[in-house]
């Protein structure tokens, strides 16, 4: 999340939401009065639909923010998972959470931060080499799979499961930090895994 | 020293060894250099002397406290000792420290900052260091065997101390990384990585949209391309774009990494290249290097790890095309013979869908790094332009007073014409010599739908021209019926600032035809002329945008992917008073595709 995010007051113009936004490089405003979150704005609140004339957008500049505002927004704490976040942003389709504390809003949380962590969690933009696996979803199946890793003394950068392609199986996704991954791929393979990456670069070429 | 080129490298090198069980060891010198004395290909004095490099040097690229760990890490026991401290620093797995290597990696930079240094300074005409171009080394750890990032070092050196602007060329079967982090701001230096791409393969970056930091926005060059493909792929890709590049960029030296690790033999990668296709890029490198670099070329050997069929002999070909020695035929026939394998490997299935994967690659890298008219004078293979979209009309010509006396307009300017013409030297936004903007020009106007007003002096010298010509196949906007592209608008430098460029515009949208078509022009920032101008991305936006408005354009909002990259890039629009409202509404619909949804 962002803390201590920009604000602005309910009273406060659609001209001055929108002139924050292209200062700040960002597109969503928690509204706040006082300590209290009362609303927020997103970037598609302060625009008129296409091809309206151009007085429109110009008289809505001068609109208080409280009319185009969505009120009683979605929020979460800061300790929330980010897994719950994300499920929230999904299930009532926005673009934003404002995190709230005790003391009142204290971040905002976005599409963009939810990149962020996907990015870490795979292990992009850290040198490394990709490797998938479609594992049968049995208790042990991927413990094995790691031990044939753990012998090659090769560091895991990241491991990520999902669901398989086929009911009953799981995808993993490996990033190891490693440029000679292809004995990792064979290890995998020769050890009944199906596994593509470097050195068998077409999916599930068995 | 004998003739004009060198190899940098002797047997003190081997120390940059990281075991026998290990694929960067020191069996790749040996088998190398034998290899080349074998061949009788290489002579004591074709030998350049080097030492370590220096401290000053190294810390252009690399932290201080960075090469402290090295020394430190390179005493027997050091790493095992603190095995936490030592991976901090990248120290572990693929680069585990060995006794002596910060004084070897220092040598391995020596080499190729002695290379650089005497090429730069005309000394010699090429130079092929082959223990080099450890490419992926950051500026605070290593990565990928690479523990000094000495090509880095040399080019930042040959940055600082000549200044020469420099093109590098990254042929490796990985993305060159730590090359262009070092350079990623940095508008002297570009950098183009020819690699697999990152889906699987390490490093897992150098896709098409890192295209670097300003002031050094698209200088940063990536063709990340699919496993498995081949020569014929590999060497498409490097034609529509190294070349074109050079001429655009203007390099004043050539620094290669030749990692011959893309063979179909050699265990890191799955491009597989065979002997017959390096040679031919090693080729094509030469012949780049005499076109656009007065020569200057030093070639390092970067990856490569079958020491029997791949490592030696990609090395000696490269060798031999760097240096004029012939290597025995009997030899080479051999080596360049076993195709089989590839070209079976090149039928198999999903090769159609390998081939429309890179050739989209190819297009998106042109229209991000290459001007319009650049790009007309290099075209790709296939190309069909969408004739007839320009009628026919009467040449003009017109007069435009400028502060620097009286100018003739002239448009519909044949080809024969522009190659009588002079070209005034300020006139050099895509290419060196003022004769080859010439050919430039004539060869837009041989362009199907092509067409090139000049201003020129009474004396016939060209001071400034509009190019409009169709626009680049694959893009948004090309698709739409009577729709072309203002490729590019130049004024010589010392005709600027005069009003050339709006009477320009103005006298070429003139004639009757152009109220029924639509133009467009892009303003990418990073073909902006700023050094030559002296302004501002933003405020060269702003001229730019007046000098389109005085001629009936249009700025408009755009989401089109290379605009919206840089809040600079300009994208305007002339639609004529006759196209039809549907045709006009098509165009429209266009400029806005994302829908994004945010907050209800």
């Amino acid at each position: 999340m962002t803390a201590r995010p920009v604000t602005v007051a309910p009273d406060a113009t659609v001209a001055a939401a929108r002139s924050a936004m292209r200062r700040g490089r960002f597109r969503h405003l928690p509204v706040v009065a006082g300590a209290e979150l009362v609303g927020v704005v997103a970037h598609s609140d302060l625009e008129v639909s296409p091809g309206a004339p151009v007085e429109a957008a110009e008289s809505l500049g001068d609109r208080p923010l409280t009319e185009v505002m969505s009120i009683d927004p979605v929020t979460v704490w800061p300790d929330e998972p980010v897994e719950v976040a994300a499920r929230l942003l999904v299930d009532h389709a926005i673009g934003c959470l404002p995190v709230v504390a005790d003391e009142g809003l204290v971040g905002i949380l976005t599409e963009s931060d939810l990149f962020s962590v996907l990015l870490a969690l795979l292990g992009g933009g850290e040198p490394s080499s990709r490797i998938t696996l479609v594992l049968p979803d049995l208790p042990g199946a991927l413990g094995q799979a790691m031990t044939v890793i753990g012998g090659l003394g090769v560091n895991l950068l990241s491991v990520v499961t999902e669901p398989g392609p086929e009911p009953g199986t799981r995808g993993v996704v490996l990033r190891a930090g490693t440029i000679n991954a292809a004995p990792v791929v064979a290890a995998l393979v020769a050890a009944g895994f199906p596994a593509t990456g470097p050195g068998r670069p077409e999916p599930h070429d068995r | 020293m004998s003739g004009a080129c060198a190899l940098a490298a002797d047997e003190r090198l081997a120390a940059y060894d990281f075991g026998p069980d290990h694929p960067f060891q020191a069996g790749r010198l040996a088998a190398g250099m034998s290899l080349l004395r074998a061949a009788g290909v290489l002579d004591d004095d074709d030998l350049l002397a080097f030492e370590p490099a220096a401290d000053a040097d190294l810390e252009l690229v690399h932290d201080r406290d960075y090469l402290d760990a090295l020394t430190r890490f390179s005493a027997p026991g050091a790493a095992a000792a603190d095995p936490a401290e030592a991976a901090r620093w990248g120290l572990v797995g693929d680069n585990r420290p060995f006794p002596g290597m910060a004084e070897a990696a220092r040598l391995v930079a020596g080499a190729t900052t002695a290379a650089l240094d005497a090429v730069a300074g005309g000394a010699l005409a090429h130079v092929f260091a082959p223990v080099a171009g450890l490419h992926h080394a950051q500026r605070r750890r290593a990565v990928g065997f690479c523990v000094v990032n000495d090509v880095a070092v040399a080019i930042a050196r040959c940055t600082t101390a000549w200044p020469l602007r420099v093109l590098y060329v990254d042929l490796d079967a990985h993305h060159g990384d730590g090359v262009q982090a070092a350079f990623y701001d940095d508008p002297r230096v570009c950098t183009v990585s020819l690699h697999e791409t990152g889906r699987y393969l390490f490093p897992g970056s150098g896709e098409v949209h890192e295209l670097g930091r300003p002031p050094g926005v698209g200088r940063s060059v990536n063709l990340p391309l699919e496993p498995r493909t081949g020569d014929d792929g590999f060497l498409a890709a490097f034609d529509a774009v190294v070349e074109p590049l050079a001429a655009a960029f203007r390099p004043d030296v050539l620094v290669t990494q030749n990692g011959c690790d893309g063979h179909a033999d050699d265990p890191l990668s799955d491009l597989d290249l065979s002997l017959r296709g390096l040679r031919a890029l090693a080729r094509r490198l030469h012949r780049l290097a005499h076109r656009h670099c007065q020569g200057r070329w030093v070639a390092t050997g970067g990856g490569g790890y079958d020491l029997d069929r791949v490592v030696p002999r990609a090395w000696a070909l490269l060798w031999a095309e760097l240096s004029g020695r012939r290597l025995p035929a009997r030899m080479t026939a051999d080596w360049l013979e076993s195709r089989r394998r590839q070209r079976r490997r090149a039928a198999a299935p999903g090769s159609r869908e390998r081939e429309e994967r890179n050739q989209r690659t190819v297009r998106a890298v042109r229209r991000l790094v290459l001007p319009p008219a650049v790009r007309v004078v290099y075209p790709l293979a296939g190309r069909d332009g969408g004739a007839g979209r320009l009628p026919a009309w009467e040449p003009r010509a017109g007069e435009h007073l400028a502060p620097g006396g009286p100018l003739v307009l002239r448009d519909r300017s044949p080809a024969s014409l522009l190659r009588r013409l002079e070209v005034d030297p300020g006139i050099h936004a895509f290419v060196r010599e003022a004769a080859q903007e010439r050919e430039v020009l004539a060869r837009i106007a041989e362009e199907p739908n092509g067409e090139v007003v000049v201003a020129h002096t009474p004396e016939g010298v060209v001071v400034g021209y509009v190019a409009v010509l169709d626009p680049e196949p694959g893009t948004r906007f090309a698709s739409l019926p009577g729709l072309l592209e203002v490729g590019a608008v130049e004024v010589a430098a010392g005709w600027r600032r005069g009003g050339v460029a709006g009477a320009l515009l103005r006298f070429a949208v003139e004639p009757d035809p152009f109220e029924d078509l639509i133009l467009i022009a892009s303003g990418l920032a990073w073909h902006w002329d700023l050094e030559q101008s002296g302004l501002s991305a933003t405020a060269y936006r702003r001229v730019l945008r007046r000098v389109f408005e005085v001629a009936g354009f249009e700025a408009l909002e755009t989401d089109e992917p290379e605009i919206a990259y840089h809040p600079a890039n300009l994208f305007v629009a002339r639609v004529g008073s006759r196209v039809p409202p549907a045709r006009r509404a098509a165009f429209t619909s266009r400029l806005v595709r994302g829908g994004h949804r945010e907050v209800r």
